[in-house]
């Protein structure tokens, strides 16, 4: 019961942070819909791709070094490191599912009759 | 993209309390061994830390509650049980421990948890 | 590796408390003895404790971590002398027929024995606790 509670409360927490990137992504801002046909070249989806990239590749990078400090017996934060392995796995799996979505709005497009 | 969801202030300040977990259950493992030291007084986390914790988070920022540093001290208010100055209550700090180390159990189920709601928000699929 | 940290003053602890045990049961097993290899009657040993700083793992910024352990500073004896009891049939009675036993209360040794022990239980829970903590820490990826 108690582990439902927490779970909801932590969904509502995830969801807003969510829908506060997704507001601050420039395709939705309904304030610039009259200039969706201009090119944004200051954050383009290709930017925002590579950002995500990259950030992945940091936690990735952090996570490799906590486990060798632990490894070492340079440090004593299991947890850190544990921590640390979790989260590049989720920024990768964030990766994947963007790219998979990509894909798959890339091949509806190309169904679409002309 | 990436960041604003591991940022959330409760997830930072769960990190931040598993740390400092640790550094107190070191501190009442030096009190338990040194319970029958003569003159040996107890260490435990500075008795104000949970204010600065709670100012810190009422404050919303992020950064600052992940830079903040525990730091033990040498508790000088607890009461003096034996003739030769030993202030280390046993069955208090046996009790602190297993306090202790159901807030890092708490902590880690939470973190746990949250990594499992940030996956299966990502992937759509229930881990 | 060091997942279960801190363990370093909890192991000098218990080897501390260990010999203090020890100690007491000599203490006890020759309360009786009258005539030791010195010629002299049995003296109470003490132990007595101090704290030692020792490492018990490194600091986020690569120091080393210092935690308070306890080691044993000495083994002395007691020098109060024992009671007299007047018993001239026994082979080490002196003229007067006296003969002094040794300084070990058997009280005083028996409610020592149930402070080392159950500091010592004190410390065997320590060790389960930090087993308990690290297996929490590693249950977080799952």
């Amino acid at each position: 019961m108690i582990e439902l509670n927490s779970s909801i409360g932590s969904q509502q927490a995830l969801n807003q942070p969510l829908v506060e990137s997704l507001k601050n992504t420039k395709a939705f801002q309904p304030s610039e819909l009259g200039e969706i046909s201009k090119a944004d070249s200051s954050q383009s989806f290709g930017n925002m791709i590579g950002d995500l990239v990259q950030k992945v590749d940091e936690k990735g990078k952090v996570a490799m070094e906590e486990t060798n400090r632990l490894l070492l017996g340079e440090t004593d934060n299991i947890h850190q490191s544990m921590i640390a392995m979790q989260e590049s796995g989720v920024a990768f799996t964030m990766l994947v599912e963007v790219r998979n979505k990509l894909v798959q709005s890339y091949q509806e497009l190309m169904k679409m009759p002309v | 993209m990436i960041d604003q969801i591991l940022e959330r202030e409760n997830y930072v300040l769960a990190k931040k309390m598993l740390d400092v977990s640790q550094a107190r259950h070191e501190a009442i493992s030096g009190n338990l061994a040194n319970a029958e030291t003569p003159g040996y007084k107890r260490v435990d986390i500075k008795a104000n830390f949970p204010d600065e914790l709670k100012k810190l988070a009422e404050s919303n920022d992020v950064e600052s509650i992940s830079k903040l540093q525990t730091r033990l001290e040498t508790d000088l208010n607890s009461p003096i049980v034996r003739p030769d100055g030993n202030n280390v209550q046993l069955d208090s700090e046996l009790l602190k421990m297993s306090e202790n180390a159901m807030q890092y159990e708490f902590l880690t189920q939470y973190t746990a948890n949250s990594m499992k709601r940030i996956k299966t928000a990502i992937t759509g699929r229930v881990q | 590796m060091n997942i279960m940290p801190g363990l370093e003053s909890t192991a000098s602890a218990l080897a501390a408390e260990k010999v203090r045990l020890d100690v007491i049961g000599q203490n006890i097993a020759n309360a009786h003895t009258t005539k030791g290899p010195d010629g002299k009657p049995y003296s109470r040993q003490l132990v007595s404790f101090e704290t030692k700083l020792m490492e018990i793992g490194t600091n986020s910024d690569g120091s080393k971590k210092m935690g308070t352990g306890v080691s044993v500073k000495s083994i002395t004896s007691d020098p109060k002398s024992g009671p007299l009891v007047y018993n001239p049939g026994h082979p080490d009675a002196d003229e007067k027929g006296m003969v002094r036993l040794p300084n070990v209360n058997l009280t005083h040794e028996m409610v020592d024995m149930i402070a080392a022990s159950r500091s010592y239980e004190a410390n065997l829970e320590v060790v389960r606790t930090a087993k308990q903590m690290a297996q929490n820490a590693l249950r977080i990826g799952r």
